[in-house]
C-alpha cells in the first residue's frame, strides 16, 4: 500500500573491516562501498526483485529500507515521507529473514500476534487477523507448536504469517527460500505468487537465484558489486540484457558469448566469427547506424536455446567450410552459415536435451528438443555444425561490455 | 563342517552377544568404581571436617587414628551457636549474597545487551575500559574504596556490604558472551515488529538466556557469599558480621577449640552447598552452552 522511491542512496562501511578479496567493491578513504548511487523508484503493490551474486549489496539495500542498516549517502522515501532517520517500527514494514527469526519460546500462535500485540490492536482483531493468515498459509493446525517442533517449510510459512498479520506498507523478504529444498521452493515460490494476489502490499524480495527472480518479479533489479547493473521486466532483462553480466547471468543454461568483429558495409552491418559472416537484421543495423557504432572487436551472445544444431555431411570434412545440412525436423534454415564444433556430454532435461560441446575455443551449451535429439544421435567426441539467425543475436562492445544494440538509455 | 544347523548358529550368535554384554557391563562398573574412588578422595577433607565437628574435642587429639567420632556428640553444634550469632551471621551473609545477585544479575545483563545489540559511538572503547578494570586485583582498590564509603559515613551498614559489589566487569564479560550467541536477526525482527529495547530484554532476551542467567546467578553468589576483606574491613558490630568473618571470630574468642570452629564451619558451608546443588545443572549448561556452534 505504498510507494518506495530510493535516491541516490548509497552505503559505506567503514574501512578497518575490508571485505574478504573476492569482492570488487568500491574502496575510497571513506571506506568499502557496498552500495552505490542505487536510485530506484518503486510503485505502490509492485513486486520488486533485487537479484546479484553473493556479497553484491542486495542485503545491505534491503536492511536500509528496513532501517535496520543506516544510510551512508541519498534519500528513502517510503509513500512520499523522508525515512532516513526514522526508527524500523515507525516505517510500517515488515520482513522476512532468511533464517526465519521466529522467537523459540513462543508458540506459532504467539509469534504472529507478538507484531499486534505491540502495537496495541484490540483482541478481537488480533484473533480475526492471525486466524485470516493461518488460513492464507494452511497452518491453522500449527498454532498451538512451538517453532523447534516445525519443519523449514513450516517455519517459513510462520515467518511469512508474522509479516503479514500487521498488513505492512511494504514487505521485505531476505532470501527467504534459500533454506528450502529444490522442492519446496517451488511449491512456496507458487505460493507467494498466491499470496501476492490476495495481499495489497509492496514487495521488495532478495534472492541469489534469477529463476526465483524471473518468476515472482514484476520488475527486477540486477546488481553487481553494489552498482546496478540493469532495472527492468523479466522480459526485458532476458531478451535486452545491457550488459555481458546481464546477459550472463540471466537465463539457465548460462549465454554463449563468441568472440567476432563488426563489419560495416553501408548501412548493413554483419558480425564474424572465425570467418563465418552473420548478417544482423535490419532493426538492429538501425540501431548501430543511429548510434554511429563502428567496426570493432565485439562479443556474440546466444541463448542455449537459439542455438541451431546441424548434422556434418561427412565426418572427415571439418573447418569452417564445412557444408551444413539443415535437420528435417528443423525449421527451413537454409542460407544460413554454421560454425564447427565437437559434441560432449548431453543431459536430458525431459523435453529439452541440454547439450554440452566445444567450439570455437570454448565450452559451449545448446539446448535441442528432446525428438530432434534423439534423430540425430550424436555421440560424445563426433564433430557437429551449428548456427544461429541473425535477430537472435546479442551484442557487446567488447571492450566496455556494454550492449550495441540498446539504445543509450533515457534518464 | 561346511554346513550349520540353525541351532548351531543361534547359538553362536548368543554366546556372541553375551560376550560383548559382558564386556560393557565390564567397562561401565570399572569406570564407576574408579570415580567413587576418585569422589572419595576428593570429598575426604569435607567429610572429616563433618566427622570432627560431632566428636568431643577430646577425641581428636588423642595419638591413635580415628576418622569417625567414637562419642557423637552435638555439643560443638551448641558452643558454636552460644559462642557467636551464627544464624545472625547466616542471615546477614544471605541477605547481601542475594541482594548483590539480583543486582548483578540486573545491571550486568543490561550493560551487556548495550555492548552487544546497541551500536553507539565509543562503544569499542568503553567496552576495552571496562575489560581492563578486571586487570585490576580488589585488593589495590579496597583501600580507597574504605576512605571513600567512611567519608560517606556508610560503615557497618548494609549498604556497604552490597552497593559497592552491585555489578562487576566479569558479569558483564560473561553476559556479552552470552548474547554473542544470541541470533541477532530476532533482536531486528522485534524491532521491526515493533519491540523496544526494554521489551525486548524482558520478553525475548532474558527468558532465552536463563540458563546463563542461572550460571551467573549460582556464581555471583558463592563468590559473595565467599566475601572476607571488605566485609571484615567496613563492619565492626556483630550485627553486620557475614559468615566468613563470623567464623574466624570462633578461633580468636579467648579458648580456641577446634572441633567448635570445624561445627561452625559445617553450618556455614550447608547454604553454600545447597545452593551449588540446586544451581548446578544450571550452571554446568550455562558454562557450555556457548561452547558450540560459537
Ligand atoms: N558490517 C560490515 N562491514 C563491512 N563490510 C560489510 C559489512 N556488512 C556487509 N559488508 C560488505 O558489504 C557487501 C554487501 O553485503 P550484502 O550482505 O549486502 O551482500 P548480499 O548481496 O546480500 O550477499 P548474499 O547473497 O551473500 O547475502 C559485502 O561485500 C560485504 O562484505
Ligand atoms: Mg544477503
Amino acid at each position: 500500500m505504498a510507494s518506495v522511491t530510493l535516491k541516490h542512496i548509497e552505503k559505506i562501511y567503514p574501512a578497518q573491516d575490508k571485505p574478504d578479496g573476492k569482492q570488487n567493491l568500491r574502496i575510497s578513504e571513506e571506506g568499502v562501498h557496498a552500495v552505490e548511487d542505487f536510485n530506484l523508484e518503486i510503485k505502490d503493490q509492485e513486486f520488486i526483485v533485487l537479484v546479484g551474486p553473493s556479497g553484491c549489496g542486495k542485503s545491505t539495500t534491503l536492511r536500509m529500507i528496513a532501517g535496520l542498516e543506516s544510510i551512508s549517502r541519498g534519500d528513502l522515501y517510503i509513500d512520499g515521507t523522508l525515512m532516513n532517520n526514522v526508527p524500523p517500527k515507525e516505517r510500517d514494514i515488515s520482513m522476512v529473514f532468511q533464517n526465519y527469526a521466529l522467537y523459540p519460546h513462543m508458540t506459532v500462535q504467539e509469534n504472529m500476534e507478538f507484531p499486534l500485540k505491540l502495537r496495541k490492536t484490540p483482541k478481537e482483531e488480533i484473533r480475526r487477523r492471525v486466524q485470516e493468515a493461518a488460513e492464507m498459509l494452511e497452518i491453522k493446525d500449527l498454532l498451538k507448536r512451538k517453532p523447534g517442533a516445525l519443519s523449514g517449510g513450516q517455519r517459513q510459512r510462520v515467518a511469512i504469517g508474522r509479516a503479514i498479520v500487521r498488513h505492512p506498507k511494504v514487505l521485505l523478504m531476505d532470501e527467504p527460500l534459500s533454506n528450502l529444498d529444490a522442492k519446496l521452493r517451488n511449491q512456496m515460490r507458487a505460493e507467494i505468487i498466491q499470496l501476492r494476489k490476495q495481499l495489497k502490499t509492496t514487495f521488495i524480495y532478495v534472492t541469489h537465484d534469477q529463476t526465483e527472480a524471473m518468476t515472482l518479479g514484476d520488475r527486477i533489479v540486477i546488481m553487481k558489486d553494489g552498482v546496478i547493473q540493469q532495472i527492468g521486466t523479466p522480459e526485458e532483462v532476458y531478451d535486452h540484457p545491457t550488459n555481458l553480466f546481464v546477459a550472463g547471468f540471466i537465463g539457465v543454461p548460462k549465454m554463449n558469448f563468441f568472440k567476432g568483429t563488426l563489419l560495416k558495409t553501408g548501412t548493413e552491418y554483419k558480425v564474424e566469427i572465425e570467418d563465418v559472416i552473420f548478417p544482423l537484421p535490419k532493426d538492429a543495423c538501425k540501431t548501430l547506424v543511429s548510434s554511429g557504432t563502428l567496426v570493432q572487436d565485439v562479443i556474440i551472445g546466444v541463448r542455449p536455446e537459439n542455438i541451431l544444431l546441424m548434422q556434418t555431411e561427412s565426418l572427415t570434412q571439418s573447418g569452417s567450410t564445412a557444408k551444413a545440412q539443415p535437420l528435417p525436423t528443423q525449421p527451413a534454415n537454409a542460407g544460413l552459415r554454421a560454425l564447427p564444433g565437437t559434441a560432449d556430454v548431453s543431459e536430458l532435461m525431459g523435453a529439452t536435451v541440454q547439450l554440452h560441446f566445444t567450439a570455437c575455443d570454448g565450452d559451449r551449451t545448446a539446448v535441442i528438443p528432446a525428438l530432434q535429439w534423439e534423430s540425430m544421435q550424436l555421440q560424445p567426441g563426433q564433430p557437429l555444425a551449428f548456427s544461429f539467425r541473425g535477430s537472435d543475436i546479442h551484442l557487446f562492445s567488447e571492450t566496455s561490455g556494454k550492449s550495441l544494440l540498446r539504445e543509450p538509455e533515457k534518464v | 563342517m561346511s554346513t550349520l544347523t540353525k541351532e548351531e548358529i543361534d547359538h553362536l550368535k548368543n554366546t556372541a552377544n553375551a560376550k560383548a554384554l559382558q564386556r560393557r557391563r565390564l567397562k561401565t562398573s570399572a569406570l564407576l568404581i574408579t570415580n567413587v574412588i576418585f569422589a572419595f578422595l576428593i570429598l575426604l577433607p569435607l567429610l572429616y571436617a563433618v566427622s570432627i565437628a560431632f566428636m568431643p574435642s577430646g577425641e581428636l587429639f588423642s595419638t591413635e587414628m580415628n576418622l569417625l567420632p567414637k562419642h557423637p556428640t552435638l555439643t560443638n553444634f551448641r558452643d558454636a551457636l552460644q559462642k557467636v550469632p551464627l544464624f545472625r551471621f547466616v542471615l546477614n551473609s544471605f541477605i547481601v549474597a542475594g541482594l548483590i545477585t539480583i543486582g548483578q544479575i540486573i545491571s550486568c545483563s543490561l550493560a551487556a545487551f548495550s555492548f552487544s545489540f546497541l551500536n553507539f559511538k565509543g562503544k569499542e572503547v568503553l567496552f576495552m575500559l571496562l575489560m581492563a578494570t578486571m586487570m585490576i586485583p580488589g585488593e589495590a582498590t579496597i583501600i580507597s574504596n574504605y576512605l571513600t564509603v567512611s567519608g560517606w559515613g556508610w560503615l557497618d551498614s548494609y549498604h556497604v556490604l552490597i552497593i559497592p559489589y552491585l555489578t562487576s566487569a566479569m558479569g558483564i564479560f560473561l553476559f556479552r558472551q552470552f548474547y554473542k550467541s544470541f541470533p541477532i536477526s530476532l533482536y531486528e525482527s522485534a524491532m521491526i515488529d515493533g519491540c523496544s529495547n526494554i521489551r525486548f530484554i524482558f520478553r525475548i532476551l532474558l527468558p532465552l538466556t536463563k540458563s546463563a542467567i542461572g550460571a551467573m546467578a549460582v556464581y555471583t553468589f558463592i563468590n559473595a557469599w565467599n566475601m572476607y576483606m571488605w566485609p571484615l574491613l567496613v563492619t565492626g558490630s556483630q550485627q553486620m558480621r557475614t559468615v566468613q568473618i563470623g567464623i574466624s571470630m570462633l578461633n580468636s574468642v579467648d579458648a580456641q577449640s577446634m572441633t567448635l570452629m570445624i561445627a561452625g564451619v559445617v553450618i556455614i558451608i550447608l547454604p553454600s552447598i545447597s545452593i551449588f546443588i540446586i544451581g548446578q545443572k544450571q550452571l554446568i549448561r550455562g558454562m557450555f552452552s556457548g561452547a558450540v556452534k560459537g
